[in-house]
């Protein structure tokens, strides 16, 4: 079994109360931070080669790195709006081993000078976020949170804000108008949200997952980081599994464990003894994988390479009764339903294209379909402000 | 200054400009829906998307900035091949019912179909329909036609800071709507959003399938509505054909963009104002002597006499006629050695917001302030022979009113330069016709102190000539001679049509 | 204006405004507070909401209207929500869906006559490893079943289950 770095309630299950978390060594990456420089706090997660859990993976470090260094109002927010399909990971994070975010959050805010920091959580996880809201009340008490933290003079509010049903609220920049109150249509960039972003103000967001590795890099050494996964695509990552298999659910695990061990040791084989058909790799917006494929590493790299992502790492499996136009249509449809509606070739061609491909479902699909499927995508793919 | 290449040409350009509007001042179209110089940029339309050299990616021209060096394609294949795909998205839903749309003739996404459209519908799904509504007393909105650019949004939400707009709903299912149709009429610049409005989805009530736009003449002038001298495109009702009701000759007046003043909007108030330019029934078309018509011949005679009496003179201005006009009695004055006077300005308290509405309500006051013309309010005695008073009725307050009809019944001559028959006409021995408002070319000196130039598209009726000419037979030839003689001698710079352009000169 | 807030909900909605620089981000809580208080955002409720931020209406309006969490009608005493997302799909939402339409003899949208049950397809509720997921107002149910379903729509009837 491979070392649990996000998972702790899986060494303790009562990990997500504060006593228990520092049993384990919580908030001692806090401290160290501390008593740091917070460039140096950069440089560390810099070398650790964290990448962004959220979809991208864009180097953590590196991001940090844009936040200005004067002296306006800076901001750090999670993204914890979780809302790919297929993508259940992060909130077991929040409701199971919360400390981990907030410490996390109060690490990154010491490193980037931001002084406030917000969760956004999708609205549906009302009752994950109460578990989180009574951990950061913790915090506070015990002085992790608030003013002059540790007695290093450095003082960072932590807040949680409910979304309202929106998946285009993951994407950063819509997340950001959705936490200045606003409908949650992504913004142009630049400028980036480093330079102008939640209240115009310097903004950095991170996926919970993201956030969560940061407390023991600082803890262990980001050389420590290093010693798992592959090159370039370091650390443990949460698989979750769904579809078709016998043992859905979240598995950690060092990045770049193959696809069939996930599926096969892991999520349990496929339901009923039946074949792969198919496979998501990464949520629902990586491009779908074949049986041919279920030795692929499950990293950035390895996906990248054969032309998927790993995205949220969310996998979804499919065997082999499924009917795969069914599976297109029903994306189509959401991503039409999710479209915020602000960008003309989005809003219109996503319907469009959900229509097409649902006649095809029906039977009614008519010749060149495929063709005009193509040239739709082509002509919204790159053309939009969000790549939604 | 920068060097980029648009189009494989060279052009030398200057820092912190957008692509779009360096194309712009280029002359280079770049087909947009969102983008509107007044306001904030949303890049939502995707209909300006652009090459540049070492993007991976079209950008949208609206809001990505020049760079030093920067190599710029706005015709290459895959540009026409998005605005394709941008056009026939929109029309997957449109009605393209421009036959019964107002408008119809200056529609962007009518030009840009033809121009860079497609030939065929591909979609088989049939288009949404929604209920045509009018939404106010001013406005109709027609969400079939809507190509949510939400320019109207951002005026509303960014200019008048009034709100009444919003989108609701989201995706395929996003439309605009009012929730405040009593603001909007109350909202003293609301149906700018009728101008903005790329195609026609929004509309005045008011020019509902009144007139067929390309049927008129498009000519540039001055609103007299206040000093602030906004840019007005006015529509003239030139051709008549069977199937156009006979409107006009003035059909509509709307916003003329001037960049030098960063300005893009006019008020209701002065926006429905042409319709008064369209009632003659008081239109004073000959001279009058003692109340009743005259030749020509008889109103010069009595010119003659009055100037020629040795009698003292007085000439009272009018914010209200133009520079040259203005000038011309100036002239006269200072040969005849006589007073020269203003009267004071109407002015009406500012609605909310005012943004650049002025108190003065006249378009030229700001002249007779330069040139530190006395009121005629000041004036110690009222006694002279010879009066002569510019047309200024409705622009006026009533104590110069007052003191100019006391004038006018005092003067042995009483000479006034009227539109229409007025109580100073009434009060007068002789009444000259004056041209009204686009009838005449001539330049406004507005409050910011900027000179402008109103055409005078319509041309004098029969019988009514320009002052000069009254007073100065042939020395002048047209009213560009005066302004140029005025430039000189009052301002002491040259000017010419030419030079105060479209968009006017600062003094 | 015939909702109001109470001065005891004020004060809450003052707290929530101390979380943000700018009151236009209590936009989303004071709503989530609204639909609470009053059951659903109705006209009136965007207005109250506008009223006590102290924003105009089409703001409040529009994003009332843009996230679906807000419902824009009435909802019964049950909201029950069925996730027909792709991994839901994959282990029987459909079926699932269409036995609750069958059984309250509603639509995706409708409300039973009795006012007891919503019936809605939304989208991933982020819970996919424990498919087919449903969301009865706050509460999770997993791994659904139809008889699992005519069972808690029974005890829901009862009233047996506190959701
Ligand atoms: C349409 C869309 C939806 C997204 N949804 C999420 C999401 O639910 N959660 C998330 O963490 N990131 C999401 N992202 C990615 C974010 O934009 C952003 O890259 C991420 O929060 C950055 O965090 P990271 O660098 O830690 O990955 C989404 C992106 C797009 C384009
Ligand atoms: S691409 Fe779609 S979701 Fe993204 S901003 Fe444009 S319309 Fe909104
Ligand atoms: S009504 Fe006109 S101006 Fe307003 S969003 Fe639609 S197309 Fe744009
Ligand atoms: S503000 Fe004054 S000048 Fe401008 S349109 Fe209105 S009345 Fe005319
Ligand atoms: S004009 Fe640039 S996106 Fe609309
Ligand atoms: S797909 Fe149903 S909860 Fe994710």
């Amino acid at each position: 079994m491979s070392e649990y770095v996000l998972f702790k309630h899986l060494i303790d299950p009562e990990v997500r109360e504060l006593a228990h978390y520092v049993k384990l060594g919580g908030y001692e990456g806090l401290k160290k931070a501390l008593g740091m420089e917070p460039v140096e706090v950069v440089e560390e997660v810099k070398k650790s080669n964290l990448r962004g859990r959220g979809g991208a993976g864009f180097p953590c470090g590196l991001k940090w790195s844009f936040m200005p260094k004067d002296d306006r109002q800076k901001y750090f927010v999670c993204n914890a709006d979780e809302g790919e399909p297929g993508t259940f990971k992060d909130r077991y994070i929040m409701s199971d081993n919360p400390h981990q975010l907030i410490e996390g959050m109060v690490i990154g805010g010491f490193a980037m000078g931001a002084t406030i920091g917000y969760v956004y959580i999708r609205g549906e996880f009302q009752f994950v976020a109460d578990q989180l809201q009574k951990a950061v009340d913790e915090a506070y008490e015990a002085g992790y949170l608030g003013k002059n933290i540790l007695g290093s003079g450095f003082d960072f509010d932590l807040y949680l804000h409910m979304g309202a049903g929106a998946y285009i609220c993951g994407e950063e920049t819509g997340l950001i108008q959705s936490l200045e109150g606003h409908t949650g249509q992504p913004r142009l960039k630049p400028p980036f949200p480093a330079q102008v972003g939640v209240f115009g103000k310097p903004t950095t967001v991170n996926n919970v997952e993201t956030i969560a590795c940061v407390p023991d890099i600082i803890r262990k050494g980001a050389n420590w980081f290093l010693t798992i996964g592959p090159e370039r695509n370091n650390g443990t990552k949460i698989y979750a599994v769904s579809g078709h298999v016998n043992n859905p659910g979240v598995f950690e695990l060092p990045m770049g464990t193959s696809l069939r061990e996930i599926i096969f040791e892991h999520a349990g084989g496929i339901l009923d003894g039946k074949k792969v058909k198919a496979i998501i790799p990464g949520g629902s917006s990586a491009p779908v994988l074949g049986p041919e494929h279920l030795d692929v590493a499950m990293d950035f790299d390895s996906l990248k390479e054969v032309g998927s992502m790993l995205g949220s790492g969310a996998i979804i499996v499919m065997h082999e009764d499924t009917c795969i136009v069914e599976v297109f249509a029903r994306l189509a449809e959401f991503y039409a339903h999710e479209s915020c509606g602000q960008c003309t070739p989005c809003r219109e061609g996503t319907p469009w294209m959900a229509k097409i491909i649902r006649n095809i479902e029906n039977g009614d699909g008519r010749e060149g379909d495929i063709e005009l499927l193509y040239d739709i995508c082509e002509k919204i793919i790159g053309r939009t402000i969000c790549p939604l | 200054m920068m060097n980029i290449k648009i189009d494989n040409k060279e052009h030398s350009v200057e820092e912190g400009q957008t692509i779009l509007e360096v194309c712009r001042n280029l002359d280079i179209e770049i087909p947009h829906f969102c983008y509107h110089p007044g306001l904030s940029i949303a890049g939502n339309c995707r209909m300006c998307l652009v090459e540049v050299k070492g993007m991976p990616k079209l950008m949208t021209a609206c809001s990505t900035m020049v760079q030093d060096k920067m190599e710029i394609f706005t015709d290459s294949d895959v540009v026409k091949e998005a605005r394709k795909g941008v056009l026939e998205f929109i029309l997957l839903d449109h009605p393209v019912d421009c036959p019964i749309c107002d408008k119809s003739g200056e529609c962007d996404l009518q030009n840009y179909n033809f121009d860079y459209g497609i030939d065929q519908r591909r979609s088989i799904f049939p288009k949404e329909r929604h209920k045509v509504e009018k939404i106010s007393e001013k406005i109709y909105k027609n969400d079939n036609r809507c190509v949510l650019c939400t320019r109207c949004i951002r005026f509303l939400d960014e200019v008048t800071k009034t709100h009444e707009f919003t989108t609701i709903e989201r995706g395929s299912h996003t439309h605009i709507t009012c929730v405040d149709p009593e603001g909007l009429d109350q909202n003293p610049f609301a149906s700018n959003i009728a101008d903005l409005c790329p195609v026609g989805a929004l509309g005045l009530n008011e020019f509902r399938f009144k007139k067929r736009v390309w049927l008129t003449e498009h000519v540039r002038a001055v609103c007299p509505g206040c000093e602030a001298g906004c840019n007005l495109t006015v529509d003239l009702h030139t051709k008549q054909t069977p199937l156009d009701p006979n409107v006009g000759p003035v059909v509509r007046f709307t916003s003329a963009d001037n960049y030098s003043m960063q300005r893009f909007f006019i008020c209701d108030e002065g926006r429905y104002s042409y319709s008064g330019y369209n009632e003659t029934e008081r239109r004073l078309l000959h001279p009058e002597l003692d109340g009743e018509e005259t030749t020509n011949g008889k109103a010069k005679a009595f010119l003659k006499e009055a100037l020629s009496s040795e009698l003292t003179g007085a000439v009272v201005l009018s914010p209200l006629a133009s520079v040259e006009e203005n000038y011309a009695a100036i002239l006269l004055a200072e040969q005849m050695g006589y007073d020269l006077y203003r009267p004071s300005p109407f002015r009406k308290d500012l609605p909310e917001p005012a943004l650049f509405i002025e108190k003065i309500k006249a378009p030229n006051h700001r002249m007779m302030k330069l040139l530190e013309v006395p009121k005629v309010t000041d004036m110690e005695s009222s006694d002279y022979g010879v009066v002569l008073v510019l047309n200024s009725i409705g622009s006026i307050r009533d104590n110069s009113l007052v003191k100019i009809l006391s004038l006018l019944k005092r003067a042995k001559y009483s000479i006034t330069f009227e539109v229409e028959r007025s109580e100073f006409s009434e009060n007068s021995k002789l009444a000259l016709p004056a041209p009204m408002f686009l009838e005449e070319d001539g330049c406004f000196i507005n409050s910011s102190k900027r000179i402008q130039r109103s055409t005078g598209g319509l041309g004098y009726p029969e019988g009514v000539r320009p002052l000069w000419e009254w007073l100065f037979g042939n020395r002048f030839t047209n009213s560009e001679s005066l302004l140029t003689q005025f430039s000189n001698e009052k301002l002491g710079i040259e000017l010419s049509y030419e030079k105060i352009g479209k968009e006017g000169v600062e003094l | 204006m015939s909702l109001r807030f109470t001065e005891q909900d004020m004060q809450n909605i003052e707290v929530i405004c101390q979380r943000y620089p700018d009151k236009k981000a209590a936009t989303l809580p004071t709503l989530h507070f609204a639909q609470k208080k009053f059951g659903y955002i109705s006209e009136d409720a965007v207005k109250a909401v506008a009223a006590v931020l102290n924003l105009p209406v089409a703001h409040v309006l529009g994003v009332a209207t843009f996230y679906t969490m807000y419902n824009k009608k009435p909802v019964g005493k049950y909201h029950i929500q069925v996730c027909t997302n792709i991994s839901c799909a994959l282990m029987g939402s459909r079926e699932i869906f269409q036995h609750l339409r069958q059984k309250l003899g509603i639509a995706s949208g409708e409300t039973t006559e009795d006012k007891l049950f919503t019936l809605q397809e939304v989208e991933c509720l982020g819970s996919c490893g424990t498919a087919p997921t449903i969301q009865i107002n706050e509460k999770y149910f997993e791994s659904m079943t139809v008889e699992k379903i005519d069972e808690l729509v029974e005890s829901l009837k009862k009233g047996e289950i506190d959701v």
